[in-house]
């Protein structure tokens, strides 16, 4: 009781006291070759002169601007239409299968939406009656399918850690089960749809794969044709720049919303359950949409590619490039997981333990790669590696370089929050039992970290896997991982081609998932909120 | 005797706020000293810079007769040879308990039997295999007693090491420890809220008021003759009644008292409630009042009484009451008071 007025204050005392070398440096290294390319993204649209303004800024880019902010909106809300209500269907009601939905809904997630793009377009497509609405809606169709389980987890959770009695103590002051939803419920999960809607709108925006495919015009697009197209470069370094600002708008109103939103957030939540409500005669119901939502966004993607496969494999399609694709994607994925774990512990370590401005600049921009599109990242790469690194561009150390970068806030995320579970005390308790503050680490830190740590690795290599432009654009010549393999299926016409890599990466990022959630569950028993 | 700790000074500010301002404390070779005050006096914070977690402002801290603080110098934790319980253990949960007690040790052979030395000194021999969660909180603090024991610190800190424990358990618990560091023969310094805690625990007692220690005596010395009102109240109920003294004899509301010293004008009489005897009305003996409530607390309660006068005070009774709410009675005082003069 005494201690905790005292408890904080240490820490605003640090303020004035330097971080320690040991960390800053290796910190900073990291920030230095984040901003670097963006810096010099930045140069070249500016160097590019004033004859560029006006290319800018023509009715085309504005049409491209407004098709963008258009289509992230319309699949934000969608996808937080389907997910609300699912978390609240899974946590807090009686819905038959909820354990082994409360597995399905997420699954979406594994499977790239540029691969089930494809699947949606081989099974409602060419020449079927739905080609022409598949035009005007597949972008949003597709993208909302495959990215509500954003919202759909981080509500969830909120769900879960929710406080009952706050609940209890609405029914207690007249307000029946309804209000008591919207009038104290809902404004507590605010914060989680915030966040859930800031992964699911940057996804669309950043989105290659599913506009190319549906033919939808947005920004991205037009960033990338305007790269293959013309040998000067530099309108899509603006263009690309244009996107960042979107992007960073994006990641700051969500913090805003979550700040204002701060106040609702309660504590670790009680042991005791929640009611369930009763669904009655809606039960059955609930759960055919349940049911019918995931078919289409998980059925449907696999029961294609199984169905092409068997088709494909018959006709005599070559599996041989295979085996170096799945070699190939998996060096990217576990060479980017290691490196930005590794960049990202110094940035973590600082900021959780050695708060002062300085830290807190490095974590915020290590976010930053948060809200930039692949395209970019992949871009400015490509501007630094044609004109400054020729030896190391289109290489294997530059892509992986460029995966860091694009997935750094995923480590840094969760080496932040492992760490800040970790009660400082017991790093004290180390120093007071004689062990010097690199040996606190290895024995005490390190440990007790290392479930959130390694759950940080699987989140990086899940998303390089997925991970398309950026592949697209920096890999090394004749390099093909099992994105491009999918992709180039999509090029040469015969979706068929595309089955069996597309099943590869479902597989090869369920079985991460699966150990994600186990390790979720270890960590918790492990930790508990010392 | 030796001063096993000895602070001369300190100072510690956090942004515009002075938590700690020219604290002073010895502490004798052997010796349990506890740091009383109230939340957020910087008793907590004197603690974390003696152990060398904090940084002091200025001042000087001595342990063992090595200066460890002074003006530029400061000695990291790991280099103090000090022991430090924490209020909430800060127990490795990754660890087994052997794994924890050993963790401050040397790599030797004898090792392991350190490590089920001191489990045994805290009676729980034979479980050096579990892990902290498998224990129960009061198993968990012995074991981070254990665990600060071991390296056989120079001094032992102890940071509120009994608010998380059940109230039930905790009477039992102090015991327990104060017993074990008997034995051990360890200097040790509790920081605490809790003035029963303190009085029953230590050798010596320093009352702590922003961030200064304002007493520092034996727990008997502290109850009976605080140094002013604040440490007063601050370690028992106090109350406190006008008088006007002449030499050891104090005329107050409640009749002549006794001082302890002589004194001459204006008084104020410290009244602690066990000193108040309550009569029956017909006694010829004290002054009248009524009794205008209680409260009950099974092995004594507290009467409040109040005088013709108005004024009130408390009586702590043990054992069965024999008047209740209403009763008109005579009160007594029992025993030397003490007074502190009103004049500046």
């Amino acid at each position: 009781m005494a201690s905790h007025f005292f408890e904080t204050k240490p820490d605003a005392a640090r303020k004035r006291v330097l971080p320690p070398t040991l960390l800053l440096i290796p910190a900073l290294a990291v920030f230095l070759v984040m901003s670097v390319p963006f810096l010099y993204l930045g140069y070249r649209a500016i160097s590019a002169g004033n004859d560029i303004w006006p290319l800018i800024f023509r009715e085309r880019t504005m049409t491209l601007l407004w098709n963008t902010i258009r289509l992230a909106a319309s699949v934000s809300l969608t996808a937080t239409l389907l997910a609300v209500p699912f978390a609240w269907l899974t946590v807090r009601t009686d819905l038959p299968c909820r354990r082994a939905l409360n597995v399905i809904i997420p699954l979406p997630l594994v499977i790239p939406s540029y691969a089930g793009a494809i699947a949606l377009i081989g099974a409602l497509g060419p020449r079927g009656l739905l080609q022409e609405k598949l035009e005007r809606f597949g972008a949003w169709f597709a993208l909302s399918l495959f990215t509500f389980p954003y919202i759909y987890l981080s509500v969830r959770s909120a769900l879960q850690g929710l406080d009952p009695s706050l609940e209890d103590a609405s029914r207690s002051l007249g307000k029946g089960p309804f209000h008591t939803f919207i009038e104290s419920t809902l404004p507590q999960l605010r914060p989680a749809i915030g966040s859930g809607v800031l992964l699911v709108a940057l996804y669309t925006v950043s989105d290659f794969g599913v506009v190319t495919l549906m033919r939808y015009e947005s920004f991205v697009r037009g960033i990338y044709t305007q790269y293959r197209a013309s040998f000067d470069r530099s309108l899509a370094a603006a263009l690309g720049l244009i996107l960042v600002g979107l992007a960073i708008t994006l990641v700051v109103g969500e913090s805003r919303i979550r700040r204002q939103a701060s106040f609702y957030r309660t504590g670790s939540g009680s042991s005791r359950q929640p009611a369930i409500a009763r669904l009655g005669r809606w039960r059955w119901l609930a759960f055919t949409w349940c049911l019918l939502v995931s078919c289409l966004s998980l059925g449907l993607p696999t029961a294609m590619f199984c169905y092409w496969l068997a088709s494909g494999t018959s006709a005599g399609r070559d599996l041989g490039g295979l085996p170096i694709a799945i070699w190939n994607s998996l060096t990217v994925g576990v060479l980017a997981a290691i490196c930005a774990l590794l960049a990202a512990l110094p940035i973590a370590l600082l900021a959780v333990r050695h708060r002062s401005s300085m830290s807190t600049f490095l974590e915020r921009s290590s976010y930053l790669g948060f809200g930039l599109p692949g395209i970019v990242i992949a871009l400015a790469f490509v501007f630094v590696g044609a004109r400054y690194a020729t030896p190391f561009y289109q290489t294997l150390p530059f892509l992986v370089l460029a995966m860091v970068v694009r997935f750094l806030p995923h480590g840094v995320g969760a080496a932040t929050s492992s760490l800040l579970q970790i009660s400082p005390r017991l790093e004290e308790a180390s120093r007071t039992l004689g062990q010097s503050s690199l040996a606190t680490i290895t024995r005490i830190t390190a440990p007790l970290a290392r479930p959130g740590i390694i759950a940080g690795a699987i989140l990086v290599f899940l998303g390089s896997m997925k991970e398309l432009p950026i592949v697209l654009l920096l890999a090394p010549t004749e390099f093909n991982t099992l994105a491009t393999e999918t992709w180039s299926a999509t090029e040469s016409g015969g979706f068929g081609r595309a089955a069996a890599p597309a099943l590869l990466i479902i597989l090869l990022s369920a079985i991460p998932t699966l150990l994600l959630d186990r390790q979720r569950k270890v960590s918790a028993i492990e930790i508990p909120g010392t | 005797m030796t001063s096993q700790l000895r602070v001369v000074g300190l100072f510690k500010r956090f942004g515009n706020v002075s938590v700690v301002n020219g604290l002073d404390l010895d502490v004798q070779s052997g010796e349990f000293v506890a740091l009383l005050g109230p939340s957020g006096c910087g008793k907590t914070t004197t603690l974390r810079m003696i152990a060398g977690l904090e940084r002091a402002d200025a001042g000087q801290i001595e342990i063992a007769q090595t200066v460890v603080a002074a003006n530029s110098r400061h000695i990291p934790a790991e280099r103090r040879n000090i022991g430090l319980v924490f209020q909430e253990y800060a127990l490795f949960p990754h660890l087994t308990i052997g794994q924890n007690v050993a963790y401050g040790l040397r790599r030797t052979r004898s090792r392991s039997t350190t490590v089920a030395d001191y489990l045994t000194l805290v009676g729980l021999a034979g479980l050096e295999n579990r892990y902290p969660r498998e224990l129960s909180g009061g198993q968990q603090q012995r074991v981070a007693l254990a665990r600060a024991l071991a390296p056989k610190p120079d001094i032992l800190l102890l940071d509120e090491p009994f608010s998380n424990l059940d109230p039930s358990l905790r009477a039992q618990v102090r015991a327990e420890v104060r017993e074990i560091l008997r034995q051990s023969n360890c200097t040790s310094v509790l920081v605490t809220h809790d003035q029963e805690e303190a009085l029953s625990m230590a050798d010596r007692v320093a009352v702590m008021f922003d961030g200064q220690i304002v007493q520092c005596a034996t727990p008997r010395t502290l109850y009976e003759q605080p140094a002013n009102h604040a440490v007063a109240s601050f370690v028992g109920d106090a109350w406190f009644v006008e008088g006007v003294a002449r030499g050891k004899v104090i005329d107050t509301a409640l009749g002549q008292l006794r001082g302890r010293s002589e004194q001459h004008g204006p008084v104020t009489v410290l009244i602690r409630p066990e000193m108040i005897v309550i009569l029956a009305a017909d006694s010829p003996f004290g002054v009248e009042a009524s009794i205008t409530s209680s409260r009950f607390f099974g092995h004594d309660q507290l009467l409040t009484c109040q005088l013709k006068d108005g004024m009130r005070v408390e009586s702590r009774i043990i054992g069965a009451p024999e008047h209740t709410t209403g009763d008109n009675v005579r009160l007594i005082v029992r025993g030397h008071v003490l007074s502190f003069s009103d004049q500046k």
